[in-house]
């Protein structure tokens, strides 16, 4: 094969070739990419408004230099257009951050995912679905951001399972998971504005296990809505149980937001109410899951009454509430891989 | 033929590694057991330096993280380097 450092060479672009380099090379997530001809990219980075040698970080374990030109190497393969290239570029900063732990996340036996939810004006502007079956197929905006995520940590980083991904299982989130925050719909203040950021348009990065349905189609008052959430947010088997760095994002669909909205709630009730309610025996927790390998705080040591019962995170600020999705009353409970923490940037650049 | 951008790109600069490996037997080499916390590092790691220290009687200094999901920390790579010549990681489940 006619190839130098920084580029390969293809008989055409037939899917059988395309699948056979790919395959020589241990690249691509297994579905068809787009080719980065010459051509193409120089047209995706005209378009993007991408500064080809910015650095925009370091990926473990291989250390690859994601800079934005090799981001938007990546972007294209993943069929991402130049409009949404920003929105990869924040995502991209955001897990390279240091409480994001993407060392770990690179490596771990775990099956963890990078979730991407994007906020504000940009959701309409650039194409994202924020409503019914946001986590699902059917929209290029969503599919083409997280599939351009784990193209760069496969690729930039390195991370093919088996080799330096030890992930036992992997989810089937790996291949992309984006979803975006229904701010029509949500009866709060935006979540990257509970959070303090100032941007009329952000993204979040979060490396999550795989996401829990959490249905409640009968109860008419807040606490059977949240009483469910809590049940599935407090797994002895979730490797967040046990990480005192841990978050648990609670993506309520619309109408259980506006349930407990409508009785009062503030997204801080909320968030004191799981606190309260997601919690596990300490003699539950201490056979099987992580039992002996926490990294709790101090104090959940300290007692010893095997019936006393212990959050799942660490304060209430790490429930983390938004609204998303359409109508029905299906809400997703997503626990975080465990040691990280999420990223909430300000989008710009879009 | 056509020609196509890798999407791996360039590597940031490595550590430096040691041009000599060093001599590995006798008590002048400290060998470092670097236990990731994993439920059965430790118990790889022993077994492996008790294996050591008998067939070449090199000194073992133990080393740990806090836990088997976070990096070492810049400050421990650097003691380990100052006090070890050779370092074993085990990554057991």
């Amino acid at each position: 094969m006619d190839e130098d450092r920084d580029g390969f060479t293809l008989e055409s672009e037939e899917p059988d070739d395309v699948r056979r380099v790919l395959a020589e090379r241990g690249w691509g997530d297994g579905l068809p990419i787009v080719v980065p001809t010459k051509a193409r990219l120089e047209a995706f980075l005209v378009a993007s408004g991408a500064r080809p040698e910015a650095l925009i970080g370091v990926v473990p374990p291989r250390l690859g230099r994601a800079t934005e030109r090799v981001v938007a190497i990546n972007a294209l393969m993943a069929g991402c257009p130049p409009e949404l290239f920003p929105v990869v570029r924040t995502a991209v900063q955001a897990m390279c951050r240091p409480e994001a732990n993407l060392a770990g996340v690179q490596s771990t036996t775990g099956p963890v995912a990078p979730l991407v939810i994007v906020h504000g004006e940009a959701v309409e502007r650039l194409g994202f679905n924020a409503g019914q079956g946001t986590f699902g197929p059917g929209w290029v905006a969503n599919a083409t951001v997280g599939r351009a995520l784990r193209l760069v940590l496969m690729h930039v980083g390195g991370a093919r399972a088996g080799r330096s991904s030890m992930t036992t299982q992997g989810q089937p989130g790996q291949y992309g998971l984006c979803i975006a925050e229904n701010l029509p719909a949500t009866p709060w203040e935006s979540y990257p504005t509970s959070l303090g950021v100032d941007a009329a348009s952000a993204v979040t990065l979060f490396f999550c296990e795989s996401l829990h349905n959490a249905q409640d189609h009968t109860s008419t008052v807040p606490r059977g809505v949240l009483r469910t959430l809590a049940s599935m947010a407090a797994a002895p088997g979730s490797n967040a149980t046990y990480a005192c760095e841990a978050e648990c994002f609670v993506v309520m669909c619309p109408e259980h937001a506006r349930l407990v909205a409508d009785h009062g709630f503030s997204r801080r009730d909320v968030q004191l109410y799981l606190y309260e309610h997601a919690r596990l025996p300490r003699a539950r927790l201490a056979f099987g899951g992580c039992a002996g390998m926490d990294s709790w705080r101090p104090w959940m040591h300290t007692d010893d009454d095997p019936d006393q019962r212990l959050p799942v995170v660490d304060h209430p600020d790490d429930f983390r509430i938004l609204v998303a999705g359409g109508a029905g009353k299906h809400s997703a409970i997503v626990t975080s891989w465990g040691p990280t923490r999420s990223v909430t940037l300000p989008l710009e650049g879009a | 033929m056509i020609w196509a951008h890798s999407p791996e790109g360039a590597t940031a600069k490595a550590a430096p590694r040691r041009a000599d490996m060093p001599d590995v037997r006798g008590a002048s080499l400290a060998i470092g057991l670097f236990d990731n916390r994993k439920a059965n590092a430790a118990r790889l790691l022993e077994d492996i330096g008790a294996m050591l220290v008998e067939r070449l009687g090199v000194r073992l200094l133990r080393y740990s993280k806090p836990n088997a999901s976070h990096p070492a920390e810049t400050e421990l790579l650097d003691r380990m380097a100052q006090e070890v010549g050779l370092v074993l990681a085990a990554s057991s489940d």
